[in-house]
């Protein structure tokens, strides 16, 4: 770009020029007459002007040295005066162009050393316009000429050489690095390429030393930055920026790093905390440093911080579920308990319910509240009361259930509600079985973040009789302090410990899965050495083993644990070995939650986890598994990353047509020959009686030889009956069954298939071969969810990412395989969580009555995130209306309403997006949380359809209030200051003051954000403590200069 | 109990009925709403600081990767599954099943979801079916239809968005006046470029300032100084599409017709933005409002309110930039002439000497002239003389010449010139009697 704006802004003026002249040129042929035609068209001055110029021009290449001197600064006299404009090219630096090339000619002839030096400041001037691109002309002369500050020679000027200084630099880099190349010695060269190129570009610093200071000081910043980035010196900034421009030069730095390659952005990043904090901004650096997960540089700041800004500090750390502990031994002294408890959350019910109050919403509201069912079209929904006791008697149990949810989400966080509280817990009773522990389990969201109160309520439920409302009560527990709640007396440790030994495994689930909520990304090893066991022992059941490893990813989310991802390792390569019904093929739930757990481990942590892609290869048997396996880890460990080339990766793997691959196998090679050894049948998949989508299903098994037992690769180990050959024809004669001897973990086989196709061919031909099929269909239906998902995810952080990836989804939708479309909802929920767009709204609006069920489910489920927290009408009108569509179908209707409690949670003070601190920040813990929901959702039917519906109790980790609360910076009371909310305008790079929110509402102090909004102190009274973006808490304080005006 | 029992037949037919079976979503018949820009999800994210520098290039690198990678899916997904040839296939279908010749009608009245009521241009209505491969959501009464050769039913639609009126206004040759046959005017020139070219080739210049470009430019001065001329000269120049309307011609003759050849002048403007919409003698509509009596009147003073909101209403438009011409500038409505509307108001005096002098040269430079020409005479004149005044006096000249059959055009043929088109000038207008 840079490279760009040089050429340009030099050839820019140059190219007017020639098309106004080959104009000139054109009437000229028209007028049929002389060359006189130009000189009549120009005035008198400019005649004038340019034959003096003429005139200079000869006398400077004169042989008298004092000629050439005087004519020589007449000359610069006149082009630094000339005014230019817009539009036209400043006349001297036109008149001068024909006298470009004999300068040039005279100057390398030229003798006298000062006149010479003279006469390259005007043709590096003269060379803006006239050199060939790329020719770098204008810096040469620049560096031959005087030491003159550039900027007399005007800003295009200047703009002109920062670009040639670029291609310079490249260039003389390339030369160094070929040359370095060339002498093929690694180690050594490194320092000294370093010291060469330092050594190479030393006149250029030079340059750039002069150049950048009065970039930065005529409010051109991003140029200044630019320039810096293009000669490899950011850390040259350093020395410039004040605090007068430290705001803008560090915000454009933050951004560009973002778009940076992978090593490059961390440098920026780091350079900007740096810029930050010598220009007193804490706040801000303590915000690029949470990016950076550089801990040690956050208690650095933290310690330098006086009490206040502290304070404000441990507030920011609070929202990021960050805590400053003194695990490696860099603790910070004076850290007092007000501190402590700021950051471990401990004052955020209390701040919600400030926020509740002043908006009036403290009442509890019922399902009913929600459902709104007089406002529903009730003629198909059965009219009348008859109608409806039918229907309730169709799931009454499912609805109970729905209603539980629905209630837990509503008043979330407030502390009491009109279904659980009320009547002494009749209504917990009025559930079966798991519904049970959902039910009590509600009561830890409804109590959300209020350790005290909360223990309080919960405690009388620990001791039931029922085990399930025990096992609820155990999950109740962790959801209350979900969000990092902290105490010092750990409850929550205390309570659930000891029921992980529990002998009924759901009571086990509910304390795992407490603990997991509980500790989620406090890296705690007390916890790690207690469910370790769990997930290490072979012998537990495949959902045992899942919810212990979930809670561990949730525990250690983003550590890059080394311990844990050994041993995660270890059980998904027994796991995938075992064949019975613990194995990974063979529970639906570990083969959702197994992987994506060693994911969490590495959650955005980028490169650190190569070393266990590479393990995963040598150790997972399968290579169905494989892919899922390494799928899962790089999307978890590139989410928010924004790197193109793992969206690439995972877009092929969408794409990928196995079925199609193996027709291309199947005709070339014919059904007899086969790979080494293997053995090969080909079987149709199902018979005549299923239609021709189920017969779509494909599978071929491939059996690899004894002696090598290695995988074939998945393209050739698949064969395919082509849905129109017709049914029944067997090609292959061996049963597949038998092929596939038994106790070879290496069997590789995969299948694609329609989902309800092969259930129904499964069970009517009940054959071994055909489970299987079926098996690794949902794992490389896992695999290729996983990889849509990852998208989402890499893209989800920055902006222009996310809409780039919004637009594949119709592509996906268009070409995809079911299991791809199915998770598109998905991916509009990922990227647009509590961001209702109404494009999205209407896509997913449309995919709700899509055939495939799965993909309607999810679409609504999708519309319940995409809406989450907000209250959107428009949302809540499209869910009543599939609430009656869907009346009679229990597993729509069932997530119709867990969607309509998802939109109006916490009756829209919350959001459930990870993503905060103006779209900076990505709440790794929060992160972990949607991804959980997230991914049960690649298998309704097992979890939240099933049994596991509690497993949406995960998203308290990713609810947070979407408040801005201003508060007194001594007391922490809070403060009714007038606040602007308006949606956020992009104002990284532009000049001068531009506003920040554009459409703003004043309203007082405790207000409600709502997805790209921004919020602006709404007066002069106060101002914030520290400089920052102005979300969740913030500290105010009195204006000193602040003079109230007369009434 | 009446009630009962009719719900006891809900409940029996109930049990008739053995699969709930849900209705077909509802299909939508006629126009959706406008959408501005296209598909919401074709449109590519607006990529901010507008200014050229690294984070642009690097937002744009990222737009651009992404687009490849979308490039790449869809080409391994069309190689694995070409749709082009699918999509053939079908056309050649719905070709079949449509036949050959179709008639045109106009569509009526839509019945329900698979019937409508056309009429055909020879007179009778029919009732006919429309095909299921027919976008109903483009169907809307009133619309031109393709009929069926026989049984008439509807089997396409014939869309005709954009006006053939408006499309008439485009410039497509440009004209062959350039900047250089202006004589003068450089500020009136300089003026026009920043405030119209440059916006639309640099806009990032302007943001750079901080400021908003100016929407619109009115050009006024007496007759003939040149502002049609600059004009064409614009045209000449710039890549963007130039449309082009007297103000005489949106007064239409029905009602309603004036301010909706507006709407549609304007819209396509935006459709092929970047744009210049040059509307010369605007006097014809954009007079002083007063109580009209006719509804003539009235009509052309709602052409010139629909003018009034497209230059500056509730919908803004991005790149249309909005050139005025008039020579009677006092008796335009103040409310089009407010900053806002038209930013800059250009005039075009009188030519001074220097001017006149250059016109003259640009006029004479294809004549051959004699010798004892000399055209200073004229230059220096008391006389105030237009740029078009000069034009008259040239090719009076020349005539004279022609008159005479002489092959150059010599002082005397200027003289005449001159002393005609001076005469001619105030013959009609009896000067000096209002002053």
């Amino acid at each position: 770009m840079v490279e760009k704006k040089a050429d340009a802004a030099g050839a820019a003026p140059g190219k007017k020029k020639e098309s106004k002249d080959a104009k000139g040129a054109d009437s000229k042929n028209q007028a049929k007459k002389g060359t006189g035609d130009l000189e009549v068209e120009m005035s008198e001055e400019d005649r004038l002007l340019q034959e003096e110029l003429a005139l200079l021009a000869s006398r400077a290449m004169d042989t008298d040295a004092g000629v050439q001197k005087l004519a020589l600064e007449r000359i610069r006299a006149e082009i630094r005066s000339a005014t230019s404009s817009m539009t036209s090219v400043p006349k001297p630096l036109k008149f001068m162009r024909d006298h470009y090339h004999p300068l040039k000619a005279f100057h390398e002839s030229m003798m006298d050393e000062q006149n010479k030096v003279f006469l390259s400041d005007i043709l590096s001037v003269l060379a803006m316009s006239m050199a060939k691109e790329g020719s770098r002309e204008s810096l040469r002369f620049k560096l031959q000429g005087s030491g003159d500050p550039p900027q007399s020679w005007g800003h295009e000027y200047v703009r002109s050489l920062c670009g040639e200084i670029g291609q310079e630099y490249a260039v003389r880099v390339q030369e160094i690095a070929d040359a370095a190349a060339e002498k093929q010695d690694e180690e050594l060269e490194k320092m000294d390429e370093q010291a060469a190129i330092d050594a190479a570009t030393t006149d250029l610093t030079k340059l750039v030393r002069e150049i950048v200071p009065f970039l930065l000081a005529s409010n051109a910043q991003s140029e200044a930055v630019d320039l810096l980035m293009e000669v490899d010196n950011v850390p040259l900034l350093r020395e410039y920026v004040t605090e007068a421009h430290v705001e803008r030069v560090a915000m454009y730095l933050v951004t560009c790093a973002s778009y940076l390659p992978e090593p490059d952005d961390a440098e920026a990043f780091h350079e900007a905390a740096v810029l930050y904090k010598m220009c007193n901004q804490p706040r801000q650096a303590v915000r690029v440093a949470l990016r950076l997960r550089d801990k040690h540089m956050i208690k650095e700041i933290f310690r330098s911080a006086d009490a206040i800004t502290r304070k404000q500090l441990a507030f920011d750390l609070s929202r990021h579920n960050m805590v400053l502990d003194d695990d490696d031994g860099d603790d910070i002294d004076d850290m007092d308990e007000l501190l402590k408890d700021i950051m471990g959350n401990v004052k955020l019910s209390e701040h919600f319910l400030t926020l509740a109050k002043d908006l009036e919403v403290l009442e509890p509201k019922l399902p009913a509240d929600i459902y709104k069912s007089h406002l529903v079209d009730n003629v198909r929904a059965g009219a009348g009361g008859t109608g409806l006791s039918s229907q309730s008697n169709v799931d009454s149990a499912r609805q109970n259930l729905a209603s539980t949810f629905v209630n837990a989400f509503v008043n979330c966080g407030f502390g009491q509600d009109k279904l659980l509280s009320d009547e002494e817990n009749k209504w917990i009773y009025r559930n079966k079985e798991h519904g049970m522990m959902s039910a009590t389990a509600s009561l830890g969201m409804i109590m959300q973040w209020d350790l005290d109160g909360g223990l309080g309520k919960i405690d009388k439920y620990m001791y039931s009789l029922e085990d399930h409302v025990k096992a609820g009560a155990l999950l109740a527990v962790g959801v209350l302090s979900a969000g990092c709640v902290r105490n010092e007396c750990d409850p929550a440790l205390a309570l659930l410990s000891e029921h992980i030994d529990a002998s009924v495994p759901f009571m086990k689930i509910g304390a795992m899965l407490g603990l997991g909520i509980a500790y989620a990304g406090t890296n705690r090893e007390d916890i790690m050495e207690l469910l370790v066991p769990v997930v290490a022992d072979g012998t537990v059941s495949g959902e045992l083993c899942a919810f212990a490893a979930l809670a561990l990813g949730l525990v250690f989310v983003g550590s890059a644990n080394e311990d844990l991802a050994a041993t995660l390792l270890q059980v998904l390569a027994e796991r995938s070995e075992a064949t019975d019904s613990s194995g990974l093929l063979n529970d639906p739930l570990l083969l959702s939650f197994l992987p994506v757990s060693l994911g969490f481990v590495f959650l955005g942590r980028q490169e650190a986890c190569e070393a266990v892609v590479e393990s995963i290869q040598a150790m997972v048997h399968g290579s169905v598994l494989q892919k899922l396996c390494a799928t899962a880890l790089e999307a978890c460990a590139y989410a928010c990353s924004g790197n193109v080339l793992k969206v690439q990766k995972f877009l092929a793997m969408c794409g990928e047509r196995p079925q199609e691959q193996a027709d291309d196998v199947a005709e070339g090679s014919g059904s007899v020959s086969v790979p080494a050894g293997a053995e090969l049948s080909t079987r149709e998949s199902a018979g005549g009686d299923l239609d021709e989508q189920t017969i779509a299903t494909v599978a071929r098994l491939g059996a690899t030889s004894m002696e090598d037992g290695a995988d074939i690769d998945i393209g050739s180990s698949y064969a395919a009956t082509g849905a129109g050959t017709g049914g029944g024809v067997v090609e292959g004669s061996a049963e597949s069954s038998s092929a596939r001897a038994p106790s070879r973990g290496s069997t590789s086989m995969a299948a694609e298939s329609s989902s309800s196709g092969v259930d129904a061919s499964a069970s009517t031909t009940a054959d071994q071969g055909e489970e299987d099929m079926t098996k690794y269909a949902a794992a490389l239906a896992m695999q290729e969810s996983m990889a849509v998902m990852g998208i989402a995810m890499v893209a989800m952080q920055e902006e222009t990412g996310s809409a780039m990836a919004l637009r594949m989804c119709s592509h996906l939708l268009q070409y995809g395989s079911p299991a791809v479309r199915r998770t598109i909802p998905l991916m509009y929920g990922l990227l647009l969580i509590s961001n209702p767009q109404i494009t999205a709204m209407e896509a997913l609006s449309k995919l709700t009555h899509d055939a495939d069920t799965d993909v309607a489910q999810l679409a609504i489920l999708a519309l319940g995130l995409i809406g989450a927290g907000t209250n959107h009408s428009r949302i809540a009108g499209m869910l009543r209306q599939l609430s009656s569509y869907y009346a009679k179908d229990a597993g729509p209707l069932f997530i119709t309403r867990i969607a309509q409690g998802l939109l109006h949670a916490a009756k829209g003070l919350v959001t459930f997006n990870p993503v905060h601190s103006g779209r900076f920040l990505v709440n790794p813990v929060a992160l972990a949380g949607l991804l959980t929901v997230l991914c049960a959702c690649f298998n309704l039917k097992g979890t939240i359809l099933g049994k596991h519906h509690y497993i949406l109790y995960v998203l308290s980790l990713t609810m947070k209030p979407r408040m801005l609360l201003c508060v007194d910076e001594e007391t922490l009371e809070p403060l009714d200051v007038p606040v602007r909310v308006g949606t956020a305008v992009d104002t990284v790079g532009l000049v001068g003051r531009p506003k920040t929110i554009t459409g703003f509402q004043t309203h007082a102090s405790p207000v409600v954000l709502a997805a790209g909004e921004r919020a602006e102190i709404g007066t002069e009274e106060y101002i914030a403590s520290c400089s920052g973006v102005l979300e969740n808490v913030v500290l105010l304080k009195k204006n000193p200069e602040y003079i109230e005006l007369e009434k | 109990m009446g009630q009962n029992q009719s719900q006891q037949g809900d409940g029996g037919k109930k049990k008739e009925r053995k699969k709930y079976e849900p209705p077909p979503a509802p299909s939508r018949v006629g126009k959706k709403k406008k959408r501005r820009g296209g598909e919401p999800d074709t449109k590519l994210p607006t990529v901010t600081p507008s200014t050229r520098c690294k984070l642009r290039q690097l937002k744009l690198e990222r737009v651009k990767d992404y687009l490849l990678l979308e490039e790449e899916y869809i080409s391994n997904q069309e190689k694995i599954k070409p749709s082009e040839e699918r999509a053939e296939e079908e056309r050649a279908k719905v070709d079949e099943i449509r036949g050959t010749p179709m008639g045109v009608g106009t569509l009526e009245e839509i019945v329900d979801d698979n019937h409508a009521i056309v009429s055909s241009a020879i007179g009778p209505e029919y009732y006919v079916s429309i095909c299921s491969f027919v976008d109903k959501d483009q169907l809307e009464p009133g619309s031109s239809v393709l009929l069926h050769n026989k049984v008439m039913s509807v089997i396409g639609i014939l869309s005709d968005d954009a006006d053939p009126m408006v499309s008439v206004m485009k410039v497509d040759k440009a004209p062959l006046e350039s900047y250089a046959d202006v004589g003068g005017l450089e500020d009136q020139i300089q003026e026009i470029k920043e405030a119209v070219e440059l916006p639309l080739t640099h806009p990032e210049l302007y943001e750079d300032i901080g400021i908003r470009p100016p929407k619109g430019v009115i050009l006024y001065g007496e007759p003939g100084t040149g502002k049609t001329l600059l004009a064409k000269a614009v045209a000449n120049s710039t890549a963007a599409t130039f449309l082009r309307v007297v103000g005489s011609e949106l007064i239409q003759k029905y009602l309603g017709d004036g301010p909706k050849l507006v709407r549609e002048l304007f819209r396509v403007a935006e459709e092929s933005a970047p744009s210049i919409v040059f509307i010369d003698e605007i006097d014809a509509i954009g007079t002083k409002r007063y109580e009209a009596t006719s509804g003539g009147e009235r009509e052309i003073q709602r052409t010139m309110l629909e003018l009034l909101n497209q230059l500056d209403g509730f919908d803004s438009r991005g790149d249309v930039k909005v050139l005025l011409a008039t020579n009677r500038i006092e008796t335009l409505d103040p409310a089009l002439l407010r900053p806002g509307r038209i930013d800059r108001k250009i005039e075009f005096p009188l030519p001074d000497e220097k001017t006149k002098r250059r016109i003259f040269n640009i006029h004479t430079s294809k004549m051959t002239l004699d010798k004892d020409v000399n055209l200073e005479e004229f230059v220096m004149s008391k006389a105030s003389i237009s740029g078009a005044d000069i034009k008259a006096i040239c090719s009076e000249a020349g005539l004279m010449a022609l008159r005479e059959r002489r092959m150059k055009v010599v002082h005397e043929d200027f003289k005449k010139g001159f002393e005609s088109t001076m005469f001619r000038k105030t013959q009609d207008v009896p000067a000096g009697l209002y002053l």
